[in-house]
Parts: structure tokens; C-alpha cells; sequence
């Protein structure tokens, strides 16, 4: 049967129906219609699979995906602010520059991209990198950063195999300031696209893998530093390094009641966005601008410990501030420890504070008995690694007493044979005058405010401590810091520096001075240090900590405290006399 | 009756597959303009650490201390001292003789502040 035929069969099937006699070659009929209609269905899948073959065969192939990725776009490190939500650390897209030197252009390309290339970025050697552009190397990183308009001057040289990678660069926008704290960070794990940021050092050490946590979702980590007082605090510091031409200094600004650390500097300083394979390490380390003094530096701080001696001498009650005691030279075995300015043979507990007495601290320390000296220097935190969020924290060690023998006792009392850091010494000071509360210090803006603290002498002890400290300042060894407008409590230390040699330099001293304020009801310790001063003064070279530190210190608290919001107690009876009188 | 059973049956079919396939290229057309979105999203995010980083930067104290001297004749601005303290006391009242202010009388106070500034 031709096709013809069976069209017309089919159209007269589905069309009007006319009646057949024979049953038989009806029945065939339809057998024929089904068979030719399920041979056009398979034609049709067929095809359909034909076609779809061929779509998927000439379009690009697409990972099937049931639902948006997951990822938040954020990014690779998060932000590190100040207490006030200022940015201090950030993160900005850069790129890299690399080259395929095999494929640069022959006949004076390698030649003519490093020339340029060395015209751009002027700490490029035009002949070595010339000399690498035509080595054997296949791929040579020439940049590993390199800022947009450095990006658009390569583009200009117009050789295409200078590439590009980009990169996730971190930027400290405010340069120096508080570099010590923050570190700062390599690159690892590099490729042409991508590379790790990894902190190593400073906070950045601390929490890099806080930082680098996707889980966080990009929270920012939040210092309890504040720029203002940071700044504040840096620019004095290094007006008075520069004064007293000192090699360097550190400041420690705390909060008393919560070991917060508000300001931290250490001078001289650093830009972190210059990054360093590492920090300082080894003999000559303390010169480097990378040292942090604040927190890496241990030092022995001198007549400051005489603080601690009196402090437990009241604190165990064998004395009031009143009492009179020997300061006559006492011999403990081979030494003779002796006052330096007017030797007295007795004064009070109140005047070995406030006039130093070195021999009435050693005689207050010997009483108190060696296990409870050290008990008690334990309990302030000293003598022990100090568990600051500052990575270089864990690497400054204190020395301690090997034996506690009464030599032991007795120059720890005034302050030599124990060193701390400066933030150990803000620490353990803001303990003495807060109300006796040990307060482990932070670098970390806490938000519950709860610290646990552990009181380490009783309230009474730290008022007595107040009043004697305030008279360091009023009319003591601490004169110079007195300032117009807000009171100061404090105390000197100038100790001799140690020799590593053996012994002690008679010429280098390091200057202290610890202080708090408001005296009356102390809110913030700052701790002032200058590594070498001398305040010239004709002929005469002073070097002690009151006529260096203490100045400088008083200088720092007429700018810090307003900055604070302190407002300035001279002015107070004033208004309290106007409140009082109901304006 | 078949035939209608068989439509009742297969009617269903078609609109349950068109509906699929609608359903199907929706999601795909969704799915698009998410990630699209995330993409948009994370430029913005990229740009606005931009921005935040230059801000910074620009705020930063030294630059501000630096442009507070340069334009001192303008803004005699100075450093925060204790003298720079006031007291509430200090402040003026705007209504220090009718220690009871009322509504009617702020027109001519305006007036006069108005007075003043074309003097």
C-alpha cells in the first residue's frame, strides 16, 4: 500500500466514518494507522533527544543548582575598631603583578617592561629585574602589591604579559597610631588570585583566626583603645622622648576599674602597612622601632616598687601611715643599702613614700617576710607572664627571684631584682589605689563590664595608699607632675639600668612614673617611662624620674583628662556652691 | 465514557506539566537574579569598606590636628583644656524674665532675632 493511499485512509477514518462490509480489512486498516502513528511518536522523541543532545553539546556547561549559593560576600578579615567604632584596621582590593617572561614580546620587550616597570616603582632595579625577565623562570612575581594607580601605569606599558592577581590587602588608616598594638600581617598561602592574610604580631597574632572566622560574618574585633586618648597620649610621649632625649619611652593609660587599657604606646613607632617578616628578637631588639616597650619590655622600675612594700606593711597592719620607723643604712650581707636624699635616722611610713626611703622600704619588706612579699607581688600580677591580648605579651618574661634570700626581700622592695613590663606596673598600681581589686589587664572593649577581680588588700589599706601617693605629688618626689585643675597621686622610679655585662650602668637610667587621677576617687593609672633621659640643665644632666617622667606625665593628664571628660575639680566648689545655693 | 476518562485523566497531566516547566525556568529565572543580587551585594560591600577605609583615613587625628592649625584664623579651634569646661549656669535663658514661657509670645522673639541679624 502506497502512502497515498493511506493518507486518504487515515483522513476518511477520522473524518466522516463510511460504513464497511468487511470487518476484516477494517481492523487492518486501523492496525496500519497505529503503527504508523507510534513509528511518528518515536520519530518525534528522537528528535527531541537529537536536539536536546545537541543543545547540551554546544552550550557552555552549568553546575545544576537548586537554591542561591550561601556565600555573604564579606570579607576575608574583619575590620578591628576602637572603643568608639573607629575603624583601625581595614581591608582594601589590590592586585599583584606578575609576568610569564617566556612569553614577554622578543626583540627588546623584557628590556623595555623593566625599564618602565623600574620608572613606576622606583625600589625596582631595572637591570636585575631585566636580568629575571630574560632568565629561565616561567613566572616571576614582581609586585606583591601594588595600589590602583600603579595598576593603571602598568596597563599603560602596554605589554600583555604583565599580570595581574588580585589581592585583599589590610590598610591601617591612621599609619603609626597604635601600631605596637595591632602588629600587623603577611601574605601566605600565595597564588596568582588569592593570597592569606595572616596577622603576625600584635592583636592581629592574638585573634587571627577570630578574624579570619567566616562564622563571625564579618564583626568587626573591638579594642577598649580610644583613638582620641591613643593619639593624645602618642604625641606627648614623643614630644618628651624628644625633650629629654631619650631612646625611646612607653605610656600606659588604664581604666582602674576594669583593667581596660584605653592608650598604649611605645616610642619610637612603626607603619604597619609596611609590612615586616617578624618582630624584634634578640639582643639588640629593645632598639628597634618594631619593639614593643609597653608590653615586650621588662625592666626593673626602681623606687615605684616602694609602693608595694608600704602598701603591704599597712595592708598586714604592722604599721599606720604615722608610725615611725629606722631609715638608718641597713647591711644585708655583703650590701649596705642606704638613702640617697637627706638620710634621716627615723622618719614616718607617710615620709618612706613620699621622700623614697629606700632603707625604710627594705626594713617595712623584711617584716612583712619573704613568703608574704612574694605571695603578695604574685597576687598584682607580677613576677608572672602577663595574659595581655597583645601577641608580644607572651614573650616578655619577668625576672623573678631565684631564691627569696633577705638580699631578695630587700632590693625588691625597692623595686631591682624583679622586672615587669609597664603594663604589668599599671596593673598592679591601679590595684593599690582602685580599692585593693586586682583587675587582669585587657586590650578588649568587654561589654558585660563584669570583670572578675580578686582584692588583694582592703579598702581602707588602698584610701591610706591614696592619701600617701597624693602627697608624692603635693609636696614629695612627684612635685613636678602638679597640674592646675585636676589632682594627681604618683610615684617616682628611677632605676639604673642593668649592664649585660654584669652590674649596673651608673649613667643610664630608665625614669618612671606611675600615677592615677582624679586622687580623690582615681578613675585611670598612667604609667610614664623614658629609657635613657637627661633633662639638661646647664651644666648639670638630671636624669631622675622627677624631673623627667613626672613632668611629662603631669603634661599628659592636662590633655587626657578633659579628653576623658573629667571635669576640673578647682572648678567644682564653684558650681557646688551655686547648686547648693538653688540657681 | 472512556474517552472522557481518558481526558479528565490526561487534561490534568498537561497543566500539571506546564506548570512544572513554569515553575521550573521561575526558579531558574530566581536563582539568577540572586546570585546576581549577591554579587551587586558584595560590590557594595567591597565599596563601602572602600569607603569606610578612606574615611578613616581621612579623619585620621593627625591629619585632623594638621588641617585644625592650618585653619586657625577660620576656626580658632583649640585643644581640649580644663578651661574649656562650662557650666550649665552660664547658659542664658531665652525666657529669663517670664519664668513661665507662653506659646503667644514666641512670634516676637523670632521678630527680633530676625531684627537682629539685620542690623
Amino acid at each position: 500500500m502506497n502512502a497515498a493511499r493511506l493518507l486518504s485512509r487515515v483522513i476518511m477514518f477520522g473524518g466522516k466514518q463510511k460504513p464497511y462490509n468487511n470487518s476484516v480489512s477494517e481492523r487492518r486498516i486501523r492496525r496500519e494507522i497505529r503503527q504508523v502513528l507510534l513509528g511518528l511518536a518515536f520519530m518525534a522523541s528522537f528528535l527531541v533527544i537529537a536536539g536536546k543532545m545537541a543543545v547540551v553539546a554546544l552550550s557552555t556547561p552549568e553546575e545544576p543548582r537548586s537554591s542561591p549559593s550561601v556565600s555573604k560576600a564579606i570579607s576575608q578579615r574583619a575590620d578591628i575598631v576602637d572603643r568608639n567604632g573607629l575603624v583601625i584596621a581595614t581591608n582594601m582590593p589590590t592586585n599583584s603583578l606578575y609576568a610569564h617572561p617566556h612569553l614577554l614580546a622578543k626583540g627588546g620587550g623584557a628590556r623595555r617592561a623593566a625599564e618602565n616597570l623600574a620608572a613606576i616603582f622606583p625600589e625596582i632595579d631595572a637591570e636585575r629585574l631585566h636580568k629575571d625577565l630574560t632568565g629561565k623562570r616561567k613566572f616571576i612575581w614582581i609586585k606583591r602589591r601594588i595600589s590602583p594607580e600603579q595598576m593603571q601605569l602598568v596597563h599603560n606599558i602596554g605589554e600583555p604579559e604583565l599580570l595581574f592577581g588580585s589581592r585583599e590587602t589590610r590598610i591601617y588608616p591612621n599609619g603609626e597610631l597604635a601600631a605596637h598594638i595591632l602588629g600587623g600581617t603577611i601574605f601566605e598561602n600565595e597564588g596568582v588570585h588569592s593570597a592569606d592574610v595572616i596577622g603576625f604580631a600584635g592583636v592581629e597574632k592574638t585573634f587571627d583566626s577570630f578574624l579570619r572566622d567566616p562564622a563571625n560574618n564579618g564583626a568587626p574585633l573591638v579594642l577598649s583603645i580610644d583613638l582620641t586618648l591613643q593619639f593624645i597620649a602618642t604625641k606627648l610621649l614623643s614630644d618628651g622622648v624628644k625633650l629629654f632625649g631619650a631612646k625611646g619611652g612607653s605610656a600606659v593609660l588604664l581604666d582602674v576599674h576594669n583593667g581596660q587599657v584605653l592608650a598604649l604606646v611605645s616610642i619610637p613607632g612603626f607603619d604597619p602597612n609596611h609590612n615586616r617578616k617578624r618582630f624584634a628578637k634578640g639582643a639588640n631588639a629593645e632598639d628597634s622601632p618594631d619593639f614593643n616597650r609597653a608590653v615586650q619590655g621588662v625592666y626593673e622600675f626602681g623606687s615605684v616598687f616602694k609602693v608595694f612594700a608600704v602598701a603591704q606593711a599597712l595592708d598586714i597592719g604592722f604599721v599606720s601611715p604615722e608610725s615611725v620607723i629606722a631609715t638608718t643604712p641597713i647591711r644585708i650581707g655583703k650590701f649596705v643599702i642606704k638613702d640617697h636624699y637627706g638620710p634621716r635616722d627615723s622618719m614616718t611610713v607617710r615620709d618612706v613614700l613620699v621622700r623614697s626611703s629606700n632603707a625604710g622600704a627594705v626594713r617595712l619588706a623584711l617584716q612583712s617576710g619573704a613568703n608574704r612579699q612574694r605571695e603578695f607581688l604574685e597576687n598584682l600580677g607580677l613576677g608572672r607572664i602577663l595574659d595581655l591580648e597583645v601577641a608580644e605579651s607572651a614573650v616578655a618574661k619577668p625576672k623573678m627571684p631565684k631564691r627569696w634570700s633577705n638580699a631578695a626581700q630587700a632590693t625588691v622592695a625597692f623595686g631591682y631584682g624583679l622586672s615587669a613590663t609597664p603594663v604589668h606596673l599599671a596593673a598592679a598600681f591601679a590595684a593599690i589605689v582602685n580599692g585593693g581589686y586586682y583587675f587582669p589587664p585587657t586590650i578588649l572593649a568587654h561589654s558585660d563590664g563584669n570583670r572578675s577581680a580578686r582584692q588583694v588588700i582592703s579598702g581602707k589599706t588602698s584610701a591610706q595608699m591614696r592619701d600617701l601617693l597624693s602627697q608624692v605629688v603635693e609636696s614629695g618626689t612627684g612635685r613636678a607632675a602638679r597640674i592646675d585643675g585636676y589632682s594627681i597621686g604618683g610615684k617616682t622610679g628611677t632605676a639604673d639600668k642593668a649592664n649585660p655585662r654584669g652590674g649596673y650602668y651608673r649613667d643610664r637610667v630608665l625614669s618612671t612614673f606611675a600615677s592615677f587621677f582624679p586622687a580623690s576617687d582615681p578613675r585611670y593609672v598612667l604609667v610614664v617611662s623614658l629609657d635613657e633621659p637627661s633633662a639638661g640643665t646647664g651644666t648639670r644632666t638630671e636624669r631622675t624620674a622627677g624631673q623627667t617622667a613626672a613632668p611629662l606625665a603631669g603634661e599628659m593628664i592636662t590633655r587626657l583628662a578633659p579628653a576623658l571628660g573629667l571635669w576640673p575639680e578647682d572648678e567644682e566648689p564653684e558650681v557646688q556652691a551655686q547648686l547648693a545655693s538653688g540657681i | 465514557m472512556r474517552v472522557v476518562g481518558l481526558i479528565l485523566t490526561i487534561f490534568p497531566v498537561i497543566v500539571l506539566a506546564w506548570w512544572a516547566y513554569r515553575e521550573n525556568y521561575e526558579t531558574r529565572k530566581t536563582i539568577k537574579q540572586v546570585v546576581e543580587l549577591e554579587y551587586a551585594i558584595g560590590r557594595n560591600r567591597e565599596l563601602l569598606g572602600r569607603l569606610r577605609a578612606e574615611w578613616a583615613h581621612l579623619n585620621r587625628p593627625e591629619r585632623l590636628e594638621a588641617l585644625v592649625e592650618l585653619n586657625f584664623t577660620e576656626l580658632r579651634l583649640m585643644p581640649v583644656t580644663r578651661d574649656r569646661f562650662g557650666s550649665a549656669f552660664g547658659v542664658p535663658f531665652a525666657f529669663s524674665e517670664s519664668p513661665e514661657p507662653d506659646i503667644a509670645s514666641e512670634p516676637q522673639s523670632t521678630d527680633l532675632v530676625i531684627e537682629d541679624r539685620t542690623q
